[in-house]
């Protein structure tokens, strides 16, 4: 035992010494690589004029060349939607910007410096739907909202269309991925997709006059009714219920704002382009709230009905009907959509919408307390309607109109050890207290025992419905059949009689007459065959008669004369 | 009733023909830039411009220099004003010596037969644009680079440019008639003891160049 400790001791010093011994060779490699790369980059640019036109463009074309090969080769072993495939699409998308770049400064004609960007995003399209990389698409996505953001949208070639074309020709990527089930590229997809989607409307309207929050808002209410139109259970539909719910009541804070409606009063005309984006997203809103919900929902019609409420608060504003009306009505609209989401935090147990509602009431907090943006009418009505709500939380809380899920969360987390390891021990303990578990137990304190680990409403309705029903009995029990088993005796070597030595001695006598007697015959039985070839010798084979078969066609026309 | 089956998918039968595609897209588009180059340089209508020359600032070295072209305004020949960043077309012609003129700029391209620069607008006041065209690297050897700092003010800097539909290629820089790679400190020695020959002076007495004080990168200051 010993010895092995010592063995094993040595054994764990030796690979937590080999684990050092790398751990040190790893840094000082990772520092030789930088320190090589910062180098040959450095003598690159120092003999970079020095290399001839035609050998830096022959570089170039040779990393591309490279890049496509192992597109090719990942294709041709089925490696899409592998996280190989995902690799080589990304150095895929990097050997092209590599390539691009290095062309464009050699031939430099004095073209837009952004517009390569815009080509190497349309070349790595095609490489990140041939591989299925989500990577590349993201990476994709990315490229063409740098590009807009730093050329302008309104000075990029195409202006703002282009950017939406752009960034519409990755979507078929969303089905080719949910064709494949492929979930996790799909989740992954999602969450990049629509921050792309609301980052591209914020490049576009950072050169709008006037804060196009009518038209984000409808944006707003088609993501998250696209989201609610995913199963629940999927995780790709988070994104587009979360931020699409963000967006939503991003864009019914705006509209809380004077200083929103100020510019929307002075814009001389709102562009047709708008205007039909908006009408369109809102049917579309509309065809999806109809049509793709499988249950209608009160969330999220509250939040389609943003756009709409919006709409109207600026055909109330652009005719110069109400100029505070739309405050008012946004600002109450938000705080009852704040109240609706801690009610379902609360009344439902819903972590996460009460923290999106206690978020909605910090957002109309900043905004009150920036000061004289928000209108004095609106703050009033703010503080009436906070009132209220903590009026009516108060009483709600004395009352103690707790849900039966509520119920049943506090008393599991009442008790100390609900945690899965905690619950698991205890389920260890009760077996080892109780080893003999027979289904048919019906001790009185394990009943009790039971109808306490159920939650409160189970148990509420178990007594209740104990109460309500007479006690008959329905189920006899069986008799326990009759064994007839015998319990077998054990002895001690010590305790069991040995046989005497007289039958032992006649035991081995017969034991040897039998062995004679076997001898005999098979020497008797080598004497009777004669030996007529070497035993060594092949046996000779015995001939065939030879059987000559014929054709059934053989004897065919010799009937004929 | 389905017109066309075709999807984009790894799975999908066409997908080597979109692959082979893709290849040959990436290479055109390769090809197109450096055609694009050569095309300038070879078709291209030759014209010269004044310019100033400076060092570019970069970690590991450059393998060219910035030019700034310093006639960079004209009148806006457009009734609507221009936007910032907004692409535009200046309207250029050449004299006898093949010096630019400029004419004018506006937001669409002039008539077939004129020539133009595609340029973005920096600054517009008074009917009078001021522009940025791209074509402002000078591709020199760095060791050849110093040269720019001998320049002076009363030095003629002279860059000949090849212009085709708005794009153009520096061709080259010239001080004084001097290709600017040897007017670094060897051409200096030549072009001092050249001048003591002449005026019958020891050629360490004759200074060639003024340095201006806009041709040399300012000093860092120490603040305190």
């Amino acid at each position: 035992m010993a010895a092995d400790n010592k063995k094993n001791k040595f054994e764990i010093a030796d690979t937590q010494g080999r684990i050092r011994f790398f751990s040190l060779y790893m840094l000082l490699a990772v520092i030789g690589i930088s320190v090589a790369g910062i180098a040959g980059i450095w003598g690159a640019a120092f003999t970079w004029y020095h290399i001839p036109i035609w050998a830096k463009m022959t570089i170039a074309l040779v990393i591309l060349f490279i890049s496509q090969v192992g597109v090719g080769m990942a294709m041709f072993q089925e490696r899409q939607g592998t996280w190989i495939g995902e690799g080589v699409a990304l150095v895929h998308c990097a050997a092209v910007f590599i390539s691009v770049t290095l062309l464009e400064t050699t031939f430099y004609t004095g073209s837009s410096s952004y517009f390569y960007m815009w080509v190497c995003a349309v070349l790595i399209l095609p490489g990140a739907y041939l591989l299925c990389s989500a990577a590349s698409i993201i990476a994709y996505a990315g490229v063409v909202l740098y590009w807009a953001f730093m050329t302008g949208v309104s000075y990029s070639p195409g202006g703002c269309v282009m950017m939406w074309i752009l960034l519409a020709l990755a979507g078929p990527f969303y089905m080719l991925l949910r064709d494949h089930h492929d979930e996790v590229r799909l989740a992954i997809f999602s969450w990049a997709g629509t921050i792309a989607v609301f980052l591209a409307f914020g490049i576009a309207a950072g050169e709008a006059p006037y804060i196009p929050f009518l038209l984000f808002s409808a944006l707003a209410g088609v993501v998250l009714l696209m989201g609610y139109a995913i199963d629940s259970r999927k995780a790709w539909g988070v994104p587009f219920r979360w931020l699409g719910r963000l967006a939503a009541v991003g864009a019914l804070l705006v509209s809380c704002l004077p200083a929103a409606w100020d510019s929307v009063i002075r814009v001389a005309g709102f562009q047709w382009t708008n205007i039909a984006v908006t009408v369109l997203l809102l049917f579309f809103g509309a065809a999806i709230y109809g049509k793709a919900l499988k249950r209608k929902l009160w969330s999220p019609a509250l939040y389609a009905l943003i756009p709409l409420l919006i709409g109207a608060e600026t055909v109330l504003i652009r005719n110069g009907i109400a100029f505070s009306v739309p405050i008012f009505v946004s600002s109450i609209y938000i705080f009852f959509l704040g109240m609706f989401e801690v009610f379902q935090g609360v009344r439902f147990g819903k972590a996460h919408h009460l923290r999106w509602g206690l978020t909605i009431f910090i957002f109309i907090g900043a905004a009150v307390l920036m000061g004289s943006h928000v209108s004095p009418f609106a703050m009033v009505i703010s503080f009436i309607v906070i009132c209220a709500a903590g009026w009516q939380l108060q009483r709600f809380f004395r009352k103690k109109k707790v849900s039966f899920f509520q119920q049943a969360r506090q008393k599991r987390h009442a008790k100390k050890d609900h945690t899965v390891t905690s619950v698991r021990q205890g389920i260890n303990k009760k077996r080892r207290n109780h080893p003999v578990d027979s289904p048919y137990k019906s001790n009185a304190a394990d009943i009790t025992e039971q109808q306490e680990a159920l939650p409160g409403w189970m148990t509420d309705a178990v007594n209740r419905e104990s109460a309500a029903l007479p006690h008959t009995e329905t189920v006899s029990p069986k008799e326990p059949a009759v064994s007839t088993f015998v319990a077998p005796v054990f002895h001690g070597p010590d305790q069991i009689p040995l046989p005497d030595k007289k039958i032992f001695a006649e035991i081995k006598k017969e034991a040897k007459e039998n062995k004679m007697k076997q001898t005999k015959k098979r020497s008797e039985s080598v004497k009777t065959k004669p030996v007529t070839t070497s035993p060594w010798g092949t046996p000779a084979s015995v001939k065939r008669k030879k059987q000559f078969t014929q054709s059934p066609w053989s004897k065919e026309g010799e009937s004929k004369k | 009733m389905k017109v066309m089956n075709f999807r984009i998918s790894p799975d999908s039968k066409y997908r080597w023909v979109l692959f082979i595609f893709l290849v040959i897209a990436q290479f055109s588009v390769c090809g197109y830039i450096a055609w694009r180059w050569h095309n300038i340089q070879v078709d291209g209508i030759p014209y010269q411009w004044k310019c100033i020359p400076r060092l570019e600032q970069s970690a590991f070295g450059t393998d060219y220099i910035r030019v700034v072209f310093p006639e960079d305004t004209t009148k806006w020949l457009d009734d609507t004003e221009p936007r910032l960043h907004e692409t535009i077309y200046v309207y250029i012609s050449r004299d006898d010596k093949g010096v630019i003129q400029i004419n004018g700029a506006s937001a669409h391209k002039p008539p077939v037969g004129e020539d133009y620069m595609n340029a973005s607008v920096v600054g517009y006041g008074d009917s009078i644009v001021q522009f940025l065209v791209g074509f402002d690297r000078y591709r020199i050897d760095p060791a050849k680079a110093d040269g720019i700092y001998d320049i002076g003010v009363s030095d003629s800097v002279i860059a000949s440019i090849r212009m085709k539909k708005g794009e153009g290629v520096i061709e080259g820089i010239f001080v004084n008639g001097m290709p600017l790679e040897f007017c670094g400190s060897e051409a200096e020695k030549t072009a001092e003891s050249l001048a003591g020959k002449a005026a019958g002076k020891p050629a360490a007495s004759v200074k060639t160049h003024i340095l201006g004080s806009a041709m040399v990168p300012p000093k860092q200051q120490n603040v305190e």
